[in-house]
């Protein structure tokens, strides 16, 4: 068996929807334990909040909200993995997405990272920035990007 | 969600007409509901709920007036260049990044506001926008 264990990063997207079934198909077709990790951006919120563009009670409330997308997406994961009979651990976490992927891949023992798909590139300015493209940059262990494609839903739906 | 993936040519006003605050923000909040087919009064009920709670003038000639709201769909910017300083809660402002979001988008509005405060950050950007004629340099400006 070439991955052990498995860990994809999923954010508030579609393509992390995707990216999320992809993996569990591996995850079941390779006998692989699956890790799903979802990072809270309460450094944005942070940042925002110093740079006086919130105010104290929008802090407060915008990370119970961004929580609360969190759990949402978890949620709907665990329900897709549990279709597949596939075990997942779910872990949520605070802070800024390309640090704690890279800590959790090394605290875990990942060897695979599975990814959604990088968007195209619109913006040199924006792809500097994006946390996906860091993600990929600072990796240390071999990573896998799903592309968003309809195939990825009827592999899921025929795959029972 | 970014600046470049928010930003819609019909959703930019150059230059801005209003000469005060108030009429600024509506003008920008008129724009919104006009293409996106939004409630104005409620919009403009929920941004003015948000500027009572402390001003969105940032420094460096920018604000951004933001709230979430029930009847909205999705995250949605308005941008406006004024050829002339507004005087905003004592701040003189020249740009003005409107950003109304449905409650349920609070990962994308956050980083919809970040990507904002990013481009903001630079004096240069900030003064090739304020230098902006039409909605097209504004497109360039931000989408290069």
């Amino acid at each position: 068996m070439l991955f052990k264990k498995i860990l994809v990063y999923v954010d508030n997207s579609e393509s992390a929807v995707e990216a999320a079934m992809y993996s569990i198909l591996l995850a079941k077709e390779n006998k692989t334990k699956l890790d799903v990790l979802y990072v809270v951006d309460t450094k944005s919120v942070s940042d925002l909040y110093k740079a006086h563009i919130f105010v104290d009670i929008e802090k407060v409330d915008y990370e119970r909200d961004l929580e609360h997308d969190a759990d949402k997406y978890i949620r709907h994961i665990k329900r897709m993995a549990l279709k597949k009979q596939v075990e997942v651990n779910t872990h949520i976490v605070n802070g800024n997405a390309p640090v704690e992927v890279n800590k959790y891949i090394k605290d875990n023992a990942i060897d695979l990272l599975v990814l959604p798909k990088v968007s195209n590139i619109r913006s040199r300015r924006e792809e500097l920035t994006s946390d996906l493209d860091r993600i990929l940059r600072t990796s240390k262990v071999p990573v896998l990007i799903v592309r968003a494609d309809e195939e990825i839903w009827d592999k899921f739906d025929e795959d029972r | 969600m970014n600046l470049v993936e928010a930003i819609e040519k019909d959703l930019i006003i150059v230059p801005v007409k209003g000469t005060d605050k108030n009429s600024v923000l509506e003008e920008l909040v008129t724009c919104l509901c006009k293409v996106k087919n939004f409630d104005k009064a409620e919009v403009m009920e929920a941004i003015l709920d948000r500027e009572k709670l402390g001003s969105t003038a940032i420094g460096n000639g920018v604000a951004i007036p933001h709230c979430k709201m029930e009847n909205v769909k999705g995250v949605n910017l308005v941008i406006g260049v004024s050829p002339n300083t507004i005087d905003y809660d004592d701040s003189e402002v020249r740009l003005f990044f409107l950003v109304v979001a449905n409650n349920d988008e609070a990962t994308s509005h956050v980083q919809l506001l970040s990507s904002i405060a990013r481009f903001c950050s630079s004096s240069v950007l900030r003064n090739m926008l304020a230098a902006s004629k039409t909605a097209k340099e504004v497109m360039l400006t931000i989408n290069n």
